[in-house]
This record gives structure tokens, C-alpha cells and sequence, in this order.
């Protein structure tokens, strides 16, 4: 026959082990040493080299002669860098991305969640479709916040820790704002050049209605509006890393 | 030791890593065909719907706030998105209740009608999401909606029948319609299913922006649907779809 006290205190022990596990898992090591996250910024192809007329619905092709991005309070654990930082991100970076800020003395481990804010973006560029070119000059100043960014930085001793934000441009081309898979179309923002000059202007979008567009539960009348809505949406971690994003 | 035990036990279950079952109760959802009422709009007509049938997938229902860890344990195959902003990810409150399936709705036929029996589990709901689908035969063939009925001018009396054929892209949700209501393990009753033609929340109409007299004549019979060849007539019909494609045109509610 069993001891009873044994088995009692080997269900004991193993639930407290067990309990352990659960929770230190989630929190990380507090061994490991301190160390520095080197945030970067990252258009892809889509910004450094365009958008092909192949990857857009309706055929247009479209390049980017500048696109800023404003960061700021970009958050890793414990340790923030407020910002704000300008970054170019249409130039060519072999894929590397641009630097934004470097965290130092993050503590040691595994942070998930990483957060940032992203406080303005002018976008400069043209479509082409056929002999048609038109071209963009527009500016978001809205604040949107990114949080609870699904990636995990591991902070160790050896400088190797990084963070990549990562921008999606198609985003904001897209016909949907709840869809899942939008359809990339440039003809609409083509056909709001009213006065046919070739430069769409943000008065002139203004001035557009959203047709076929899908704002879904959002009261959005205008073209401007949408595009504005789906910039609220172009920040990502590591490629394709989803954020919560909230306009502030 | 028997002390270590209890103390290990309730450390567990307190910590939320107990794999408890919530509790959960069966509701059946009826169509409601209630609010498909005449609705004044804000051009100044009035519009009173005929015919009103939609096609609709997997009514999922949300609760107030961060559901119980054991809400999520126990739903675990369930659809748990997390709240990421990103084209098509999912916005609303965390989903603790679900009636899986395909439905064809007709509220003015089959009022009280039922659709299927909705598992809920408890907690505090306030809100529904569905995916909007396609009919599969008749003249719902391959649409999501038929809208059809007649708009009178209040100005001048005169009349516009119409038949709207929505489609929705495929796969396309609709989050946060409102269901406001506390289950319970004692909660009975029905949930009903409602179109709502006027936002009961706000002074707005399913037919708001829509000028019926600039698309016909007097009297004549108006095809809103993305096939026509009119232009002014497809604006209007993406404006209609736009607005019965939001949550402020349906609602789920109890009846006892």
C-alpha cells in the first residue's frame, strides 16, 4: 500500500511545478544580461522599388519618389525612445531597412509586445497605366499608435537584439477596410483627377466619392477619407507582424 | 501536507491555468421581422419595404471586455482573433458564443421563423458578428440580399418602386451588430434576429442619400444591383450596399 502523504505531496509538488512553469514561461528569465535593441525601419520592394502593375488589380504600376515615415515612442520592455525620427524609406537598402533608434540596457530576455507610434507620413510618387501617369503628393498627420505587435524581441548581451518596423505602402491602395484579402486598385484615386492635370490632389479626393469601397462600419463619404483610414493601418513588426493600431 | 496541497490546488486555480468549463446555455434565434418598418430619409422620402431576404454565415456573439481565461480554453476551436489592426482582422469584443451555419432570412415571410439554436456561454453580451454569404437558387441566386418595396416623396407624393440585389464581396463580415444581454445559467427565451430599416441608435435610414428621383420617372420600377449600365443607379447601389453592409442596420435581441 501507498503512503498517503507521498502521493498527497507528490500531486502537491507537481501542481507548484507546474505553476512555476506557467508562469515564468510567460515572464521571461531574469538571469539574462541586460543588453541593446537595434530598431530599424523597412519598406520592402513594394517602397524601395515599387509596385509592380502585376500586383495591383487594375493594372497601374506604382512608384514611390519619397515616402517619410514619422516614428516615435517606440517601446521594447521597459525602455522607450520618444522620438520623433524621420525616415526615408524610398531608397534602396539591400533589404536592411533604416535605422531609427538604438534601446540600450533593455533588460535581458524575451519582450513581447513591442509598441510605437507612427506621427506623420508624406507619401510622393506615380502611377502608370498604359500612356496614362499620374502623380500623388500627400500628406497623413494623423497619430496612430501600434501595440501589442506580434513579435518577440530577445534581448541578450550581444548587441544582436532588433526590431524592424515594418511598412506595408500597399495598404493603402486597398477597396476594403475590412476585408481580408482587398483588392489593390489605383484606377479609382486616377479617376478623382478632376481637372485631368495628372496631379491627384488631396482637394480633389476630397471631392470623390468611394463608389465600390468598403469603409465597412465607418462613415466615410470620400476618397481622401478612406485613403487617410487605410494609412491608419500600414505599420507592421518584422515583416508581418500585426499590430493593434489606434489613432490618438 | 494535506495544507500544502490546498495551498498548491488554489494557487492553480487561482492563477487561471484551471481548465474549468465555463458554464453554457442553448438559445434558439428566430427571425425578427419587427423593425423593417416604413423609414423616413434623410432626402425626404418615405420607403416601405415588400420584400426584405438576405443570405447570411456563422452568427458569432461577443462578450463585454476580456473574456474568463476558461471562456477561451473551452473555446478554443472557436474563432479568437486577436484585436489586430489590419485590413479584415477582427475588431470587436472577445467571442464567447456562436451559431454555426448558413442561413437564408426572410423577415417579412417567415417573421418568428426560427434559424438554429445559438450556444452561448455565460457572460455579459454585447454584440454579433456574422459573414455575409450568397444565395444558391431562386432569385437570390448568387446575392447576399433582395431589398425591394416603394419610396414616395413626401414633398410631391410621388412614387418609386424599386428592387435592390446586393452583393457582398465573399467572405465579408459584419462586426458589433448589438446584442445586449447578461446570460446567465437560468437565462431563457429566445434571441431574434432583426433588419432594422431605421438605426435604432441614431436619426439615419437603410435609404439615406439615395435620390430616387433623379434615377426614374414617376412610377417607374428602379434596378439597384452592380450589373446595371447606369451610372447614377450604381452609385446608389453601392451607397445602399455600403449601408446595409454596417451594424447599425441589424440587431439581436432578446424576447421573452
Amino acid at each position: 500500500m501507498r503512503d498517503s502523504s507521498n502521493v498527497s505531496r507528490r500531486i502537491a509538488l507537481g501542481l507548484l511545478v507546474g505553476f512555476v512553469a506557467c508562469t515564468t514561461v510567460a515572464c521571461g528569465d531574469d538571469d539574462d544580461k541586460d543588453g541593446n535593441v537595434n530598431v530599424t525601419a523597412y519598406g520592402e520592394d513594394f517602397i524601395e522599388k515599387g509596385i509592380p502593375a502585376a500586383d495591383v488589380d487594375d493594372g497601374w504600376e506604382i512608384n514611390f519618389s519619397s515616402f517619410i515615415v514619422t516614428f516615435q515612442d517606440v517601446k521594447v520592455g521597459d525602455k522607450k525612445f520618444g522620438g520623433p525620427k524621420a525616415v526615408e524609406l524610398a531608397k534602396e537598402s539591400d533589404g536592411k531597412g533604416f535605422p531609427v533608434a538604438r534601446l540600450e540596457d533593455v533588460d535581458g530576455g524575451e519582450h513581447k509586445n513591442p509598441e510605437y507610434v507612427i506621427s506623420g507620413i508624406t507619401v510622393q510618387g506615380s502611377a502608370s497605366k498604359n500612356d496614362v501617369k499620374k502623380t500623388f503628393d500627400w500628406a497623413f498627420t494623423d497619430k496612430v499608435k501600434y501595440s501589442e505587435c506580434d513579435a518577440k524581441v530577445d534581448v541578450k548581451d550581444d548587441d544582436s537584439a532588433s526590431l524592424q518596423l515594418t511598412i506595408h505602402a500597399d495598404h493603402l491602395f486597398g477597396d476594403s477596410l475590412v476585408s481580408e484579402d482587398p483588392k489593390l486598385l489605383f484606377g479609382p484615386l486616377a479617376a478623382a483627377d478632376a481637372d485631368e492635370d495628372g496631379v491627384i490632389t488631396i482637394t480633389e479626393l476630397k471631392d470623390a466619392g468611394i463608389g465600390a469601397y468598403d469603409p465597412g462600419n465607418k462613415d466615410i463619404k470620400n476618397l481622401w477619407d478612406f485613403v487617410r483610414a487605410q494609412a491608419e493601418n500600414i505599420g507592421h513588426v518584422n515583416g508581418e507582424g500585426h499590430c493593434k493600431s489606434e489613432k490618438q | 501536507m494535506r495544507r500544502l496541497l490546498w495551498v498548491a490546488v488554489a494557487v492553480v486555480v487561482l492563477s487561471g491555468c484551471a481548465a474549468e468549463e465555463a458554464p453554457r446555455i442553448e438559445m434558439q434565434v428566430v427571425v425578427d421581422g419587427s423593425r423593417v418598418l416604413p423609414t423616413k430619409t434623410d432626402l425626404g422620402y418615405t420607403v416601405a419595404l415588400s420584400d426584405a431576404r438576405m443570405v447570411l454565415n456563422d452568427v458569432l456573439f461577443t462578450v463585454r471586455g476580456e473574456a474568463h481565461a476558461s471562456h477561451k480554453k473551452s473555446l478554443k476551436d472557436w474563432l479568437i482573433a486577436p484585436v489586430y489592426a489590419h485590413p479584415g482582422h477582427y475588431q470587436g469584443g472577445e467571442i464567447s458564443g456562436e451559431m454555426p451555419g448558413r442561413f437564408v432570412v426572410d423577415w417579412l415571410a417567415d417573421d418568428g421563423a426560427v434559424m438554429g439554436t445559438a450556444t452561448l456561454l455565460t457572460g455579459d453580451y454585447e454584440s454579433a458578428n456574422f459573414t455575409f454569404g450568397h444565395g444558391d437558387a431562386g432569385d437570390l441566386l448568387g446575392k447576399t440580399a433582395v431589398l425591394a418595396g416603394v419610396a414616395t416623396r413626401d414633398s410631391d407624393g410621388k412614387t418609386f418602386q424599386f428592387v435592390a440585389e446586393i452583393v457582398s464581396p465573399k467572405g465579408r463580415d459584419l462586426v458589433g451588430a448589438p446584442f445586449d444581454l447578461k446570460v446567465t445559467e437560468q437565462t431563457v427565451g429566445k434571441v431574434g434576429f432583426r433588419l432594422t430599416t431605421a438605426d435604432p441608435f441614431e436619426d439615419k435610414s437603410l435609404f439615406d442619400g439615395i435620390s430616387f428621383a433623379d434615377l426614374a420617372n414617376d412610377g417607374e420600377l428602379i434596378s439597384f444591383s452592380e450589373s446595371t449600365d447606369n451610372e447614377n443607379v450604381l452609385e446608389a447601389y453601392y451607397r445602399l450596399r455600403r449601408t446595409f453592409q454596417t451594424h447599425d442596420h441589424f440587431e439581436l435581441v432578446s424576447l421573452n
